[in-house]
């Protein structure tokens, strides 16, 4: 079953440790404008690892890969030639430009997302699928 | 020389921990700033936040000085954890000399302020002068911009902040600002930031008798710490000890400080109609139950897993509508049971009122419970308070006197600048029922039910506060565990027995919390904060946990030195007349007063605890144990023997 990520931002309090743990996992620091996930009042900005990725067809080289195992939207920093295009091209401003101008984005800590492990008040979750499905069953029913 | 120290304290690496390393000094008067690096001989032994900020005071600050002349200096300190995964530690504090008690004054805020600030290069900065004209700064990146506040003045806080992020283009920016409260100099104006306050002490008209509206903040640098290993692992054990495995930080998650105002009903400590009495027939209307069930949402502070406070939208009645984040259990005892008020949306009113006028809830409430007993024994008439009748219970006589006082119209030009000025103004016995120490108005928790907190009220630095030691809970709350903060103290609830001895364990604790700074709402064991603070900074004389108290022992010790120059002697710290002698009328304190032979005990017994001079200064050979001979020089009472 696959697992994917799911933001409930009615929960969400806004404490930023999603981003604290991310970019100290990804860039061995504390710094919110460097993580993958960004908090916004009432928003939050992440790449939703989209079935059809918007940002992998503006990709001219080929860089943005959809992961078939775990899901995940991964750009490969060895191709990536930093025009920004994807930034640009994601409706949800998933793909984050760092203070440096390097292109951030969440690649599902390869399954285990250290943002989920952060969130105390349980806003965002990673989740199988299915369960998801029910999840919003029940709150449109 | 920085470097050459920065290599000595840090086995082998060269990069900046858990500090940005610089301190931002800005002279409004000239419209100039420089960058001058961290001191870091100060961080070590005063760690950050109010004690770094203490030890710059001393430097800066001349013991006379006019709190609301351009020579006051006004400090705004993060600490070492500040942005950092390290649980509640995303506030900052203000520190300046008050306007309000003409002494020390440190306040804390949390919000999101505090890490931008971290991450824009600077652990501080350090306001000097006066602007010629309304200004506000724009601190973006470690550049500094002097821009025109013309156009923000009158506005409220929300407007502000509102404001200046459309100016510069940006939401993500944060802002600190000052209401129409602070500009027109109201010595209880707080400085807001991010819908949070630095509520106590006047630190609003300081900022705006400095000319100087708001500081804008954007930050895009991060922060790194010295053992990144153990950091993320004393992080997480934290998190999953002082947060979530400790009872006695349940209520921040359960219903937030509303829920102590319960504890404060049982324990007959809640003070009402103006320290009449410590119990509210009122209180089940305005506990944590009746504050949850108008809750929307909640919201945290930066770096906080515990979220404490909520908003709440009032769903009916005369206050329709009214949106909150709060109100907090000091709100709902200052501007509730103290002006006899039981309904919660006159409240949320209320506060909302404060906040957005960018006025203490605390000292608006005791000041406007003090008019109502005035009003009531006939020392003020109408005819004085311009026709409103303020009877305690009156709401919207308390909804009208927050927007004078904001304005300063009327009556509320007198009370804008708290009760000790207000009572000392009106005359006429009003000083008898003015409840404050030192100027600043008490919070919610009356000593008549708690001798130790009017031993804690009576010492606190800045004046009458509930922050600088909380004896209440154990003494008279019955909590147990980490709120003793170490090994329970042997003590009965109305003996003055070993009080002193609690409350100084209690006020070090504080003090050296209050310099990581990590909130109160959590962690109560100087264990865990010490390995947080060695582990972000590599100062490894922090391992042992002794250099941590003694760190909070050495910072109390220069601000009761800041104090003493300032002019404080041992008859300053004291209580308000009505807790020594009006005896309360229910609840497990009935009929009692806090004796004055039991309180002078108390308060010998800390001085001689602390080894101070029974004016209560500091001697010379505490100052030395506690190595502070750079300051002895400027110390005036040591003598002789001191040089």
């Amino acid at each position: 079953m696959k697992k994917v990520l799911m933001i409930d931002i009615k929960k969400c309090t806004e404490c930023g440790l999603c981003e604290l743990a991310c970019s100290y996992k990804k860039e061995g620091e504390f710094n919110p404008r460097k993580a993958g996930i960004y908090i916004l009042p009432k928003n939050v900005l992440v790449c939703r690892h989209c079935e059809k990725p918007l940002c992998a067809e503006v990709c001219k080289v080929g860089a943005i890969i959809k992961d078939e195992l775990t899901g995940a939207v991964l750009i490969d920093d060895q191709k990536c030639i930093g025009c920004r295009a994807c930034v640009a091209a994601c409706p949800f401003g998933g793909i984050i430009l760092s203070p440096d101008g390097k292109v951030v984005k969440c690649d599902l800590c390869r399954g285990n997302p250290e943002c989920v492990k952060y969130c105390f008040i349980g806003a965002i979750k990673w989740e199988e699928s299915s369960k998801v499905l029910a999840g919003a069953r029940r709150l449109h029913r | 020389m920085t470097n050459v120290n920065k290599f000595k304290n840090r086995v082998g690496i060269v990069l900046p921990y858990a500090y940005a390393e610089r301190i931002l000094h800005v002279d409004l008067t000239t419209r100039k700033y420089t960058v001058e690096p961290l001191n870091l001989v100060y961080a070590r032994k005063y760690i950050g936040g109010k004690g770094l900020a203490a030890r710059y005071l001393f430097d800066l600050l001349k013991p006379g000085t006019d709190p609301l002349g351009p020579e006051n200096v006004l400090i705004i300190m993060t600490g070492p954890l500040t942005g950092t995964l390290a649980p509640a530690a995303g506030k900052y504090c203000v520190v300046t000399k008050s306007p309000l008690t003409g002494i020390w004054l440190d306040s804390y805020a949390g919000g999101y302020f505090a890490p931008e600030l971290k991450y824009a290069g600077f652990d501080g900065v350090v306001i000097f002068g006066r602007a010629a004209k309304p200004t506000y700064l724009f601190i973006d990146d470690g550049e500094v911009e002097f821009r025109d506040a013309e156009g923000l003045m009158g506005k409220t806080t929300s407007e502000t902040d509102k404001a200046v992020k459309e100016e510069l283009g940006d939401e993500t920016i944060k802002v600190m600002c000052i209401g129409p409260a602070g500009e027109r100099l109201s010595r209880i104006a707080v400085i807001s930031s991010c819908g949070r306050h630095h509520g106590r002490g006047g630190a609003g008209a300081v900022m705006g008798a400095k000319n100087l509206k708001a500081i804008a903040v954007r930050g895009t640098g991060g922060v790194t710490v010295a053992c990144p290993e153990e950091f993320l692992r004393t992080c997480e054990e934290s998190i999953k000890k002082d947060v979530f495995g400790d009872p006695n930080a349940e209520f921040g998650r359960s219903g937030g400080t509303p829920e102590i105002l319960m504890w404060a009903q049982e324990a007959g400590c809640l003070p009402t109609r103006n320290y009449s009495n410590g119990q509210f027939e009122g209180a089940s209307k305005i506990d944590a139950t009746a504050v949850l069930e108008l809750a929307v949402r909640r919201r945290a502070c930066f770096q906080c897993p515990i979220a404490c406070s909520r908003w709440i939208r009032v769903p009916s009645g005369p206050y329709i509508g009214t949106e909150v984040e709060g109100p907090e259990f000091e709100t709902l005892y200052s501007l509730g049971a103290n002006c006899g008020i039981d309904r919660l949306d006159a409240i949320a009113k209320a506060n909302f009122l404060c906040d957005e006028l960018g006025l203490d809830t605390i000292s608006v409430g005791v000041t406007i419970a003090w008019v109502m007993e005035c009003y009531e024994k006939g020392i003020l008439t109408p005819n004085d308070t311009g026709g409103i009748e303020l009877e305690f219970g009156n709401h919207e006589a308390m909804i009208t006197l927050i927007e004078k006082i904001g304005k300063r119209e009327g009556i509320g030009d007198i009370l804008a600048d708290g009760v000790a000025l207000a009572a000392q103004r009106i005359g006429s016995g009003s000083e008898r029922y003015a409840v404050h120490v030192k100027g600043l108005e008490l919070p919610g928790y009356d000593p008549r039910a708690s001798p130790a907190m009017g031993l804690a009220y009576a010492t606190a630095d800045r004046g009458g506060c509930h922050l600088r030691a909380w004896p209440v809970g154990v003494e008279a709350m019955g909590a147990t565990g980490s709120f003793w903060m170490g090994t329970p103290i042997e003590i009965d609830r109305w003996s003055p027995k070993n009080k002193a001895m609690l409350v100084i364990r209690m006020q070090h604790q504080y003090a050296a919390k209050f310099s990581l700074i990590i909130c109160d709402f959590c962690c109560w064991n100087n264990e865990h904060m010490t390995n947080l603070l060695w582990t972000a900074t590599g100062f490894n004389e922090y391992k042992d946990v002794r250099m941590f108290e003694l760190a909070g022992e050495r910072i109390t010790n220069l601000i009761r030195v800041i104090n003493v120059l300032e002019g404080i002697t041992r008859k300053d710290d004291t209580l308000p007349p009505k807790i020594f002698e009006d005896p309360l009328k229910s609840g497990p304190a009935k009929g009692r007063v806090l004796k004055r032979e039991d309180f002078e005990k108390m308060i010998t017994d800390y001085y001689e605890l602390r080894e101070w001079d029974a004016e209560g200064r500091p001697i010379l050979k505490k100052l030395k144990e506690l190595d502070m001979e750079d300051i002895i020089p400027k110390i005036t009472w040591l003598g002789g023997d001191a040089r």
